[in-house]
């Protein structure tokens, strides 16, 4: 019971800072949104896909996987248009089209043979944080070989990076062994979860930090060029 | 399933999920000090090759130098002695003749002949440079112009003359040159002035009244024209600055700004 108050708490930590990213996108100029409209769309799909969750799930007891399924195919394109509209070498977009492609491929069969579409999809999620891991540090290479300088961290697309790489790398073993852990060990998987919504509220608190910077790069006081 | 398990299997996904976090991690800490790395090693280079081409420079325009100096040097000696000593030899056959007409005529071709050669010759290498010093130098080339065309040039001197070595005062004296040459041609001025003036840098300042310069064309013209690659090399070679005043409406201010030493 406390293991599910606290599963909770941080639940709502998470949806908190993700409440927050959204408002700093939702503030920056128009210039600065332009750049990071599809960072807005997933954090926009996402605390709507989260609320449902949580009022279709939590309160009605609906099952709510279908709306996740949907949610983590969203993420995957979004995130390959907005690198694509960064990186200039063709053999690096071909590659990401090609782990973008693979991505679909296994869900369908993940969807209609493995977990199906009634269960969490985790090996989906799995296979999801690979494909934006790889991305995150490809666009890492390009951005350290393009920059004339390393002043990485000033940078808003650095702290995208940061956000995808660090909620991705800790959170794949978790969906990879949930379903085992679940049905097969039949073991509590409430205490793994905890550390799931913990590197969410990472995740959103990085976002947040890039989309602070991207604003920061927007506003009349700033004497930066675009 | 057993507690202990339980723990262990929670110990095992706690390793995991550690583990992939610090291989994530350790993966952007690697690609950010290796090109890191890689930038400073490139950055290394390009400072070599600006040396490099910086030296290949200072040596092309000192095998000019040397071969404007030789070259000038061969015209005064044996050109123009040559040309002095026929002079001498018409003055010779003249005085035995009756009618000079014809003799006269050449000997005042043979005469203009050798002040060009003279003019080529000091043009070339200015000999009052070696020995009097870059302002005297100046002031003989600024007569010697004004003696051909109607623009009035002033020199002027500005604060405690600071020595500087031959070969910094050819190149400045060279500026001056192409400077004047381009602003006879182009300006259409009645008057330029020419200041030197010793602060902590030497600043070159040559002004003129004419119809102005347009940033622009002279962007333009610096790809196409001899005379300002000339001042654009060795403006590079003295580690000096060049600022044209885009206020001034009549006319155009040009200031040099040269150090006296040679940076490192």
């Amino acid at each position: 019971m406390a293991h599910l108050k606290w599963l909770t708490a941080i639940g709502i930590a998470q949806d908190a800072m993700m409440l927050a990213a959204l408002i700093i996108f939702a503030i920056t100029p128009k210039a600065g949104r332009k750049k990071f409209q599809l960072i807005g769309a997933v954090l926009a799909v996402g605390f709507f896909v989260d609320m449902m969750g949580f009022i279709g799930g939590g309160v009605f007891g609906f099952n709510m996987n279908l709306l996740n399924l949907c949610f983590t195919l969203f993420i995957v394109p979004a995130f390959f248009f907005f690198y694509r509209s960064k990186i200039s070498s063709p053999k690096i977009i071909t590659t990401f089209q090609v782990l973008m492609c693979l991505f679909f491929a296994f869900a369908l069969v993940n969807a209609i043979f493995i977990q199906g579409i009634t269960l969490i999809s985790t090996y989906t999620m799995a296979f999801r944080g690979l494909v934006l891991m790889i991305y995150a540090i490809t666009y890492h290479y390009v951005m350290t070989t393009e920059l004339p300088r390393p002043v990485y961290v000033k940078l808003p697309i650095f702290w995208v990076n940061c956000a995808l790489l660090t909620y991705y790398s800790v959170t794949f073993p978790i969906y990879l062994f949930t379903d085992y852990l679940y049905r097969d060990l039949k073991i509590s998987i409430i205490p793994i979860w905890m550390v799931h919504n913990s590197v969410g509220v990472l995740y959103y608190t990085f976002l947040s930090i890039g989309l602070w910077r991207n604003r920061s790069l927007y506003t009349p006081q700033s004497s930066l060029k675009r | 399933m057993e507690p202990t398990n339980e723990s262990q299997v929670f110990l095992l996904i706690a390793i995991g999920t550690g583990g992939m976090l610090i291989l994530a991690g350790a993966i952007v800490l690697f690609i950010t000090f290796y090109q890191k790395k890689m930038f400073e090693a490139r950055l290394k280079q390009q400072v070599l090759e600006s040396q490099f081409q910086q030296k290949v420079l200072e040596a092309t325009l000192d095998s000019q130098e040397s071969e404007r100096s030789r070259v000038a040097g061969d015209l005064h000696d044996s050109i123009g002695g040559m040309l002095s000593a026929v002079r001498i030899g018409l003055s010779a056959i003249g005085r035995q003749l009756s009618d000079t007409h014809v003799l006269d005529a050449q000997k005042q071709m043979l005469d203009d002949t050798i002040e060009s050669v003279r003019k080529i010759s000091r043009e070339l290498m200015p000999a009052t440079l070696e020995k009097f010093g870059l302002i005297t130098a100046v002031r003989e080339l600024c007569e010697k112009m004004q003696a051909t065309t109607h623009i009035q040039i002033g020199v002027m001197e500005l604060g405690e003359t600071r020595p500087i070595d031959h070969r910094r005062q050819l190149m400045v004296y060279r500026i001056t040159q192409e400077l004047l040459n381009n602003a006879f041609k182009h300006s259409k001025a009645t008057y330029i002035e020419i200041v030197f003036n010793f602060e902590e840098n030497l600043y070159l300042i040559v002004e003129d009244n004419g119809i102005g310069l347009d940033p622009r064309h002279m962007e333009e013209s610096g790809r196409k024209s001899l005379g300002l690659f000339n001042i654009q090399s060795r403006v590079q070679l003295l580690s000096a600055t060049v600022t044209i005043d885009r206020e001034k409406k009549d006319g155009s201010k040009i200031t040099v700004s040269v150090p006296y030493e040679q940076k490192a």
